[in-house]
């Protein structure tokens, strides 16, 4: 009896964290668009340019806040990702890329990479520990 | 009073809301929808559940709306997250006891 409750119980826990994992997918999602972002913004010459660069990024806020909100399941999350890199955006696409970099894109695209470390870690901490 | 079943928490005995706290402990909230096809119960029969655990401060509902469709959320407290976990150990508890007790009449 009491073996069948728990076993029970354990099939609901791992449904609802099987159900939890997008937010693992969401964080891989994240990662990449810090990559794009930090390749291409500083890249951005002209008004036309700068334009589809916003409003391609109001999109996809949009669309990943509504896919997000539209989850069944909200995760136990953890924020330390966020200080190293805020920290990263900070100090390599806002201090140090503007004067070093120049107009070299993979130099951008290789700070972009060094920035999404931390999300992408913490993407692979999720998916493990909702397994 | 030293069986272990004396330490059970009657309220979330019955396997619905026993399976109904293990999958809130699970998460930060899960909604309505999710938590019955995964127990596999009827609306009525986990409001039913859901408003005997929340009454007893194990859990909380939080209505609201996701565009215009209305959303039901639930999360664990950290009263009813002690009351599972204390639960669960108590019927692993008994569960072990009783394979041993088995497997010593088996040898004896």
């Amino acid at each position: 009896m009491s073996e069948d409750l728990i076993r029970g119980a354990e099939d609901a826990a791992a449904r609802v964290r099987r159900a939890a994992r997008w937010y693992g997918w969401f964080l891989f999602g994240f990662a990449a668009f810090t990559v794009a972002w930090d390749t291409l913004v500083p890249l951005a010459t002209g008004t036309a340019y700068a334009i589809v660069i916003a409003l391609s990024t109001m999109v996809l806020i949009y669309v990943a806040g509504r896919w997000q909100r539209n989850q069944a399941v909200r995760p136990h999350t953890s924020n330390w990702w966020m200080w190293p890199w805020a920290g990263l955006t900070v100090v390599l696409c806002g201090f140090l890329g503007p004067r070093l970099f120049g107009d070299r894109p993979l130099v951008w695209l290789a700070c972009g990479v060094v920035t999404a470390v931390p999300v992408l870690i913490e993407a692979v901490l999720v998916l493990r520990r909702l397994r | 009073m030293t069986h272990p079943r004396h330490r059970l928490d009657e309220l979330i005995h019955t396997p619905v809301r026993f399976s109904l706290m293990a999958a809130l402990a699970a998460a930060e909230k899960v909604e309505f929808r999710l938590l019955r096809d995964t127990l596999e119960v009827s609306d009525s029969l986990l409001s039913k559940h859901i408003g005997v655990l929340e009454e007893a401060g194990y859990l909380t509902v939080d209505k609201g709306y996701v565009g215009k469709r209305p959303r039901t959320w639930l999360a664990i407290t950290e009263q009813g997250k002690a009351a599972f976990e204390g639960h669960y150990a108590t019927l692993r508890t008994i569960g072990q006891s009783a394979l041993r007790d088995g497997v010593e009449r088996i040898e004896s």
